[in-house]
């Protein structure tokens, strides 16, 4: 669960980058749409304006000065020239606007030289002019910077034009002074003289939008925040009920250990408490007959004794083991299955199963002896359970310890012909039982391959042998706890 | 009278063999059966209490269940295949469903469950004892003749005359086997065991019950063996 919930993570935060990557990119684009709309509407409004000049304000003059109201050789940019004119109109906007565009008309043949076109634009200008392009627009780089880059054709020449860009004869005199004769001239009407642009660096676009890509990525923070802390609270949820399971587990275990361990001192006490009870009705019958010398009594009286110690030394036995928690030490593994032997035997004998142990190697473990012990009898009694409930014949258990190399090996192998394949991969599951409700509870492997491998860091493994089923419990350090 | 001590006067000269293989319960137990047997033979598992129950005769069988080579139930399905009468005692440890199914099958007097205590004891012996006079303690030998199984006296026109051991169990063997004819050798083996003895012997036991209980009681089957008709 743990990795599965840093996975979720991680797969949460790409994807959450990936989403952040495309709306930026969405909303800049958006941004670029937004300006551009701006711009055409900026430029469409310059070409408005000269229009105006071209069709309605310069024939005004002609006329006042046909008429004679005006000096006939009056000029003034200020008052004549379309591009003078839409370039300070321009200027004045601009104090009002948040985005710096850099305004710009361009001609291959201005009458300013500062309007000369350069050779980008002028590319433009004649796909403009051979009408492949209404507007043109990108974004560029310069110097390593991007350029927002809008430009509109000016309208197309028209009479009123040719006063100052016919033929220079006719030009305005103070044009011609301010200007001279050489540039701007022999123009025809309907050519394209001229185009306007707009430039602004993309970065100050994005600045002007700054505020909504804030917004936008603070929202999408803020739900990607939401989501993880949903799926830290499920996780949460699910830890929590892991740990409370595995509480119950280890509960469940306790008391079936304690059952165990009830069960193992009925088996070790039947033996001593038949032999008191015999012995007890033997001096009663002798005393009866009068049959009861002194000599019997005492002799009655120590046997009695004996059997009342092996009993209380049985339930001594039982008791440091289950209920004492033992502190790590030293220990050598033939003490471990000496102890398991005894605590065993009795419920091995009445089952009628012979326990072999073979210690080929003795090798010392730290830790804590009794985790051990627990495990070991486990194993036992599950093979036990396994070997009475299939009727075999010479029950057998063999419990073996070697070393191979850095390994130490406690093997446990019974002769009740394995466990079915179907079965193998389950056995350490918890609650998985083959045994009638009433003998098992399923916990005890479960529960062993915990102690083996959570708390000791062991391994605990499970095959087939030639004659039944092999646990090994293999250790590879010779600390266990 | 049932609930007599005295009922079990009857096993005093009967013998019983017991097995078991718990050596401390087995010690105790045989000192208690001897207060009650006149014989006990002790063995230490199911095989070797089939062989010995084969190869003598047995009054009374006591066996545990729980036992290394062969259970006691399954011993005792074996002897049954050869004796339907002997009665039966099982002492076990186990009160498991599965072992009083079998033991049902085996016509088991008693099954007595480790620890046991005296009364359960006793009450099992003297159904036993009971078992071994067809639940006649006073038998009717003939008109006049009475046997008292307890106190092992026959009573003829109310004067009463004690039997010895070997007429006891002589006695006791034909009234088992009404109206069969039990041979020599049977009779040898049951009262004699292994003294080997001789024709004389027998003719002597017969001749003092005669005396005891009328002469025309114990019929005598030429050539093979001896008869009690009813």
């Amino acid at each position: 669960m743990k990795e599965n919930f840093k996975l979720i993570i991680l797969f949460f935060t790409i994807a959450y980058m990936l989403v952040t990557i495309v709306f930026f990119n969405f909303y800049k684009n958006l941004s670029i749409q937004d300006t551009k709309q701006e711009a055409i509407s900026i430029l469409s409004t310059m070409n408005a304006l000269r229009s105006y000049i071209e069709n309605t304000q310069r024939p005004l003059i002609e006329k006042l000065k046909s008429e004679g109201k005006l000096d006939e050789n009056f000029f003034s940019s200020k008052i004549l020239s379309s591009s003078y004119i839409t370039k300070n109109v321009y200027d004045i906007l601009l104090a009002n606007k948040k985005i710096n565009y850099e305004y710009n008309l361009a001609a291959i043949n201005p009458t300013n030289p500062s309007n000369k076109a350069n050779a980008f634009e002028a590319s433009i200008l004649k796909k403009f002019q051979n009408k492949e392009l209404d507007k043109y627009f990108a974004i560029q780089n310069e110097n390593g910077t991007n350029y927002f880059y809008i430009a509109l054709p000016t309208s197309r020449n028209r009479e009123s034009c040719l006063e100052c860009h016919g033929i220079p004869s006719v030009a305005p005199k103070a044009m011609i002074k301010k200007y001279g004769d050489q540039n701007g001239f022999y123009e025809r009407t309907g050519d394209l003289r001229a185009l306007i642009s707009l430039k602004a660096p993309v970065g100050d676009i994005i600045k002007f939008h700054l505020k909504q890509f804030v917004i936008g990525g603070i929202a999408m923070f803020v739900v990607f925040i939401i989501f993880l802390l949903f799926i830290y609270a499920l996780y949460k949820k699910e830890k929590t009920l892991q740990d409370k399971r595995e509480k119950l587990l280890q509960n469940q275990n306790k008391l079936a250990s304690m059952g165990e361990m009830i069960n193992n001192i009925a088996h070790q006490w039947r033996q001593p408490l038949a032999q008191l009870s015999a012995i007890l009705i033997n001096i009663e019958l002798r005393w009866g007959k009068d049959k009861l010398t002194k000599e019997i009594l005492k002799d009655k009286i120590i046997e009695a004794n004996e059997q009342i110690s092996f009993m209380s030394n049985t339930i001594d036995d039982f008791r440091n083991f289950y209920l004492k928690n033992q502190h790590d030490k030293d220990f050598f593994i033939n003490e471990t299955i000496e102890h398991v032997e005894h605590l065993v035997s009795a419920s091995l004998n009445e089952n009628k199963i012979t326990l072999e142990t073979i210690i080929t190697d003795n090798f010392s473990l730290y830790g804590c002896p009794n985790d051990l012990t627990q495990v070991i009898i486990n194993i036992i009694n599950n093979a036990k359970d396994a070997l009475v409930e299939n009727k075999i014949k010479n029950k057998k258990i063999i419990l073996k310890t070697h070393q191979e190399e850095k390994q130490k090996i406690i093997s446990i192998e019974d002769n009740g012909g394995g466990i079915a394949s179907d079965i193998m991969d389950k056995i350490f599951e918890p609650y998985f039982t083959t045994k009638h409700q009433s003998i098992g509870t399923g916990i005890g492997l479960y529960m062993c391959k915990t102690i083996v491998e959570k708390k000791s860091g062991g391994e605990l493994k499970i095959k087939n042998s030639d004659r039944g089923a092999l646990f090994e419990i293999i250790y590879k350090n010779d600390k266990i706890s | 009278m049932k609930n007599n001590q005295d009922i079990l006067n009857i096993l005093n000269t009967k013998k019983v063999l017991y097995a078991e293989d718990e050596e401390g319960i087995a010690r105790n137990t045989i000192e208690i059966l001897e207060l009650f047997f006149e014989k006990v033979v002790y063995v230490k598992d199911g095989q070797e209490a089939l062989d010995e129950f084969l190869y003598n005769k047995y009054d009374v069988l006591i066996l545990d269940i729980c036992m290394p080579n062969m259970d006691g139930l399954e011993a005792i399905a074996k002897i049954r295949s050869h004796d339907r009468q002997v009665p039966i005692i099982i002492l076990s440890a186990f009160n498991q469903q599965e072992y009083l199914w079998r033991a049902v099958e085996l016509k088991i007097v008693k099954y007595l469950t480790k620890p046991y205590n005296i009364d359960i004891l006793s009450d099992a012996l003297k159904a036993v004892a009971l078992e071994l006079v067809n639940y006649n303690v006073i038998v009717d030998l003939t008109e006049n003749t009475q046997y008292d199984c307890m106190q092992k006296n026959i009573i003829k026109d109310h004067k009463i005359s004690k039997l010895s051991k070997k007429e006891v169990r002589f006695l006791e063997y034909l009234l088992k086997r009404k109206n069969h004819i039990v041979s020599f050798e049977d009779i040898y083996e049951y009262v004699w065991e292994y003294e080997a003895p001789s024709k004389e012997a027998i003719k002597s036991v017969v001749k003092d019950l005669r005396k005891k209980i009328g002469k025309n009681f114990i019929k005598n089957v030429y050539g093979i063996g001896y008869t009690l008709e009813a």
